[in-house]
């Protein structure tokens, strides 16, 4: 197998295949950092704490304390509810109404969440489907005969895939709520050194949890290209997409591994690449910000006219606003988008690519034994 | 006249007749001419071909064996070579261990000052966190009135940023620039000497 071949041919797909970014722009908006495609989307830094130090430490009652102020807290919600909030000029009734508005923010949110979700996964499969489409017979589909093939129960097997190579970061999660309990009993039963102790032995259960749940979480990621493959390339089921596809990966284990080193150090050149092509186009995304702008402007006039119904001064507005945010900020950084749907093309290309050159390659059988040679 | 013997004359021939058959053949051929004829012919056929050299076919198992020898073979490589070649290999691979190690650690690290920060590791915080929001540089200035008010703050805040973040950043960046190395002498060893890498195998390509 060749990778550099591989990286050459879907370059050349990213940039004659037309369609397939319309799928990408798609992946970009939901799916970007999940599926990078390398197992590798960047580092990410962690948040410093340098200004941590000016915080000034809890006192010494502080559990008490919190309790208090739980209780506080419910009280003084209880009398916004009676009284409204007159210091903002927000009466009972508008309250009111602010809640419901609320209520189906979060309500479209879900809709929105679970539309891009099926988006997505119809995405992944008609990327996989139209690359290996085109590599067969050599046709271009359009964007519709993509989303024709997309829209199929392959799409909710991916779905499945994922959730099951995502299982460690569940237990992670399971592991370090244990060990934050632990800590917890630890501090509150004031044991000294035992406290101590404690802390120590649960800090190095969570450090040891993160490390070998990344490593796993890779090294899923990785097969997890070749499942998904399987399932929509063979058209077979969740549990047989696994096991082909890992029997697939341990037959060929250095073809695949070498092909991971490589879109591993590709990733960090695209990050690299990334942060100067932000730095480029922040002129043409102040362009897109004023097109979002408006754009946007329409059906928020038209929300904040439908909320001066029942609110008044500035609240429709800000609702109106909220509701528009996420339209305008797709549109104000499209260019930004447009640069991860193509990676995102690219990416599920090589993979694709790696794919069928893998299953054409010659099955690996056991050396024949030689006995010796007499007359 | 009975009838002729000739389906039974070859197993006559090679002596396979016993009893009652192989009576009967012999009655047959003394009293039938053209049977009697047809066995000396087969006769004659038997004789030649038992003259006739045997040809000398190799058994399966030493055919499977002169083919192996004469495919081509492996050049067993020395010792300290494939040494290096496992190094280069596990070069990339430890690179990404040290990375997750080291973002780990990171990540860990700034959990467990921010908890001693907010007082939730109570007495093990001074032990733990020694040092996170200890004494500096600005504080030591400040003391001799060399600094003072905003100008203090701003630089303890300076001060803590490039003690936590500049090592951080740094850790990460060499990690990637030699990742980054070891791609570029990869592709570059892999355009110049083609296919011949250790991971390197046929069969028909799918690629165009």
């Amino acid at each position: 197998m060749d990778p550099v071949k591989i990286l050459k041919r879907a370059w050349h797909i990213l940039w004659s295949y037309r369609a397939l970014w319309v799928f990408g722009l798609i992946l970009a908006l939901t799916a970007a950092g999940s599926s990078g495609g390398n197992g590798n989307n960047g580092a990410r830094f962690s948040g410093d704490s340098s200004n941590q130090s000016y915080e000034a430490p809890l006192p010494e009652n502080w559990r008490e304390e919190i309790s208090k102020a739980f209780a506080e807290a419910g009280k003084e919600f209880s009398r916004i509810l009676e009284d409204g909030l007159p210091a903002l000029g927000i009466s009972k009734g508008e309250l009111t109404a602010l809640l419901w508005v609320g209520a189906v923010f979060v309500l479209v949110m879900l809709v929105v969440g679970l539309v891009m979700t099926i988006a997505r996964y119809v995405s992944e499969t008609a990327v996989i489907r139209m690359v290996d489409e085109y590599e067969a017979t050599d046709t271009k589909m359009t964007v519709r005969q993509g989303f024709r093939i997309g829209w199929s129960r392959t799409s909710w097997r991916l779905f499945l895939i994922n959730l099951i190579v995502n299982i460690p970061v569940f237990l992670l999660l399971v592991v370090m709520g244990v060990a934050g309990f632990v800590i917890y009993t630890m501090v509150a039963g004031q044991s000294g050194d035992f406290a101590v102790a404690g802390i120590v032995g649960a800090i190095g259960v969570v450090f040891l949890a993160i490390f070998v749940v990344v490593i796993l979480s890779i090294f899923l990621g990785l097969l997890r290209h070749f499942f998904w493959r399987v399932c929509a390339l063979e058209n077979v089921g969740v549990g047989e997409s696994l096991r082909r596809g890992f029997t697939l990966v341990r037959e060929n284990w250095k073809n695949v591994g070498l092909m991971w080193l490589v879109m591993i150090g590709l990733g960090i050149a695209w990050m690299l690449v990334s942060i100067i092509a932000i730095i480029l186009t922040i002129p043409i995304v102040a362009i897109t910000a004023i097109i979002g702008a408006l754009v946007a402007a329409i059906p928020g006039l038209l929300l904040v006219g439908l909320f001066s119904t029942f609110l008044n001064g500035y609240l429709p507005w800000i609702v109106g606003g909220l509701f528009v945010l996420p339209l305008f900020f797709t549109l104000a950084f499209s260019p930004w988008v447009l640069l991860t749907a193509w990676q995102q093309v690219y990416a599920s290309t090589v993979w694709t690519l790696t794919y069928r050159e893998i299953k054409a390659l010659p099955a690996e059988t056991p050396e024949m034994e030689i006995g010796p040679v007499g007359d | 006249m009975s009838d002729h013997i000739l389906e039974l004359l070859s197993a006559y021939i090679d002596g396979e007749l016993h009893g009652g058959q192989l009576r009967k053949v012999e009655a047959h051929l003394d009293e039938c001419q053209s049977c009697l004829e047809e066995y000396y012919s087969l006769q004659a056929l038997s004789a030649t071909l038992h003259a006739a050299p045997v040809p000398d076919f190799p058994s399966p198992e030493r055919l499977a064996a002169d083919v192996a020898l004469r495919l081509p073979r492996k050049p067993v490589k020395p010792m300290s070579r494939r040494a290096l070649e496992i190094g280069w290999w596990l070069a990339p691979v430890g690179l990404i261990v040290a990375w997750i190690f080291v973002s780990t650690t990171i990540l860990v690290s700034n959990a467990v000052t921010a908890a001693g920060d907010f007082g939730l590791l109570d007495s093990a915080s001074a032990w733990l966190v020694a040092g996170s929001s200890g004494a500096n540089y600005s504080a030591f200035l400040g003391q001799f009135g060399l600094l003072a008010g905003n100008s203090l703050q701003w630089a303890e805040m300076t001060e803590a940023f490039t003690r936590t973040a500049v090592p951080q950043i740094t850790w990460q960046v060499s990690i990637a620039l030699l990742y980054l190395s070891w791609l570029a002498i990869w592709w570059t060893r892999h355009t110049r000497q083609g296919l011949g890498g250790p991971f390197d195998s046929g069969g028909r390509p799918t690629v165009k």
